[in-house]
């Protein structure tokens, strides 16, 4: 990883949907290249309209936003989004689902070396030829992630894309996406609702929370080796996560006390 | 081991019987058909009023279809009705599809065209009839315009209905991996609904012969429709009723290669 170079930039970023109350304020990071980072916070405080605007599918109210060091204005395949469900196409088998960003690309003929590639990278070369239709909710995601992977993105963004899996699946692609993602050296930003999963993938978790949504904090995780979540070090950045939260919550009553 | 061999082979009997009891129903179904016309073929022979028509029933109307077809004659009139309804529905199709996907997609589209296409909707394809017999040269062309005006109104709501049901991340996932709008059209929209819009083709295809036979009843001097009424002219009733029969088989043909075209390209978990 190296976090001298920036792959991802946010600066004083808020957004509002019309007239509604804003979603985010004044939120500002840098990711460097190849740091995989978590954005942790409660269900509908803007993890997922931070995402779709990193993405580009939604221009933010005000601030900026660069990938590569490009401002970001419309969705590309640098920056490619996962979302929760893995949206396959159901008419098409596994290869031709890894296969169709190449193809949109003009790439059609890269495709065939690029998805074998691909398809060993996630475990699933003898399922090829099968219809996602008859794969589990786990190795539909897996083929999400080789989809997502084939354009070959500077950044990757996952939108809690493993919360519809079984517990052990969900662990199982935990550490199987930040390997990956390790060995190839793509920049990744996740966000989740779930602590255990933002310690387990990040080396770096920041905290939104508040209403609008604001960073009140980060936590570098410094775990080496596989990340076991009853080991000490696990449990205290777990608490110290959980201790920003209740510092930004106690923080939101008293201004709302006040008035 | 031979107990237990036999003991399977006794519990999937049952089942062997249970299947090919289901192939039978079709059968029994086409077997009571036949008996309610000739039931009433009888009954119309039987009557001293009606006695005339006693060639619409299943024998002599059989009998004259096998002399059409084997004679040739009903041929060149099933081919002149075919490429008009072949037209018609090619029409609706080029028109009905961009512009169901149009109202899949766009919410305004189909808001501003919801009012003036149902009210287009609910009127008789026929009521236009007098209008294309001024507006084309040819009778040809006023029959080929009242199927598409029939037609076109199937292909474009099951077109749009199979939009709705699109999942709104496929056409975003296409958008972040880089599909130009063409690519997005081919690859990802049409194979999407193409189950939808050969659904509203074979609905359509059963409008297209309900409007071809009357239209062919006028001006032109081809086509099934135009045999009918020659028949009934000429008091050929067995041959009328084997036309019939004819336009019967060949709109099950075509419902049957709609219904094959359709299981080819569905992807829906339920098929």
């Amino acid at each position: 990883m190296d976090q001298a170079v920036r792959s991802i930039r946010v600066e004083a970023l808020a957004h509002h949907y019309g007239r509604a109350r804003p979603v985010l304020d004044d939120v500002s990071f840098v990711v460097g290249k190849g740091e995989i980072v978590a954005v942790v916070g409660r269900s509908g405080g803007g993890k997922s309209t931070l995402l779709q605007l990193i993405a580009g599918f939604a221009r933010p109210s005000t601030g900026r936003i660069f990938v590569a060091e490009k401002p970001v204005v419309a969705p590309s395949p640098a920056c490619v989004l996962m979302f929760q469900e893995p949206s396959l196409y159901p008419w098409m088998s596994v290869a031709q689902n890894i296969a169709i960003g190449l193809d949109f690309a003009g790439r059609g003929r890269q495709a065939q070396g690029r998805v074998a590639e691909l398809l060993k990278l996630v475990q699933l070369e003898e399922w090829a030829d099968t219809n996602v239709q008859k794969l589990s909710g786990g190795q539909q995601q897996r083929v999400a992630f080789a989809r997502s992977l084939a354009p070959e993105p500077e950044v990757l963004l996952l939108d809690e894309p493993f919360s519809g899996l079984d517990p052990l699946t969900r662990v199982a692609l935990q550490y199987e996406v930040r390997e990956i993602a390790r060995r190839i050296g793509l920049t990744v930003v996740i966000v989740s609702h779930d602590f255990d999963e933002a310690i387990t993938l990040a080396d770096r978790v920041l905290v939104l929370a508040g209403r609008p949504g604001r960073i009140v904090g980060q936590v570098a995780v410094t775990i080496e080796g596989t990340r076991k979540r009853e080991t000490m070090e696990f449990r205290r950045i777990r608490a110290q996560l959980a201790d920003l939260f209740h510092t930004a919550d106690q923080g939101v009553a008293a201004l709302a006390a006040a008035g | 081991m031979v107990g237990t061999v036999s003991a399977e082979r006794s519990a999937r009997a049952p089942r062997r019987l249970r299947l090919s009891v289901h192939r039978l129903y079709p059968l029994i179904g086409i077997a009571v058909l036949l008996v309610v016309w000739w039931l009433g073929g009888a009954i119309v022979a039987a009557n001293p009023d009606t006695a005339a028509f006693s060639n619409f029933a299943p024998v002599p109307a059989i009998a004259a279809l096998f002399h059409l077809a084997v004679g040739g004659q009903i041929w060149p009139q099933a081919l002149a009705s075919l490429s008009r309804i072949g037209q018609g529905l090619a029409i609706a199709t080029v028109i009905g599809v961009p512009v169901g996907i149009a109202i899949g997609r766009s919410r305004a589209f189909q808001q501003m065209t919801h009012v003036p296409f149902q009210f287009l909707r609910m009127i008789s394809p026929l009521a236009w009839m007098p209008i294309a017999v001024m507006a084309f040269a040819t009778w040809d062309g006023a029959i080929v315009f009242l199927i598409a005006a029939a037609t076109i109104w199937p292909v474009t709501f099951a077109t749009a209905n199979g939009l709705r049901k699109v999942h709104p991340n496929w056409h975003k996932v296409a958008r972040n991996l880089g599909a130009s709008p063409m690519r997005m059209l081919w690859r990802i929209t049409l194979p999407a609904v193409a189950q939808d819009i050969l659904t509203g083709v074979r609905l359509a295809l059963g409008v297209a012969w309900i409007i071809l036979v009357p239209a062919e009843f006028l001006g032109v001097t081809s086509g099934l429709g135009y045999a009918i009424n020659d028949a009934r002219d000429t008091l050929r009733y067995d041959n009328l009723a084997a036309i019939v029969l004819f336009i019967g088989l060949l709109g099950f043909a075509m419902d049957s290669c709609c219904l094959a075209l359709i299981r080819r390209y569905a992807w829906h978990p339920e098929n």
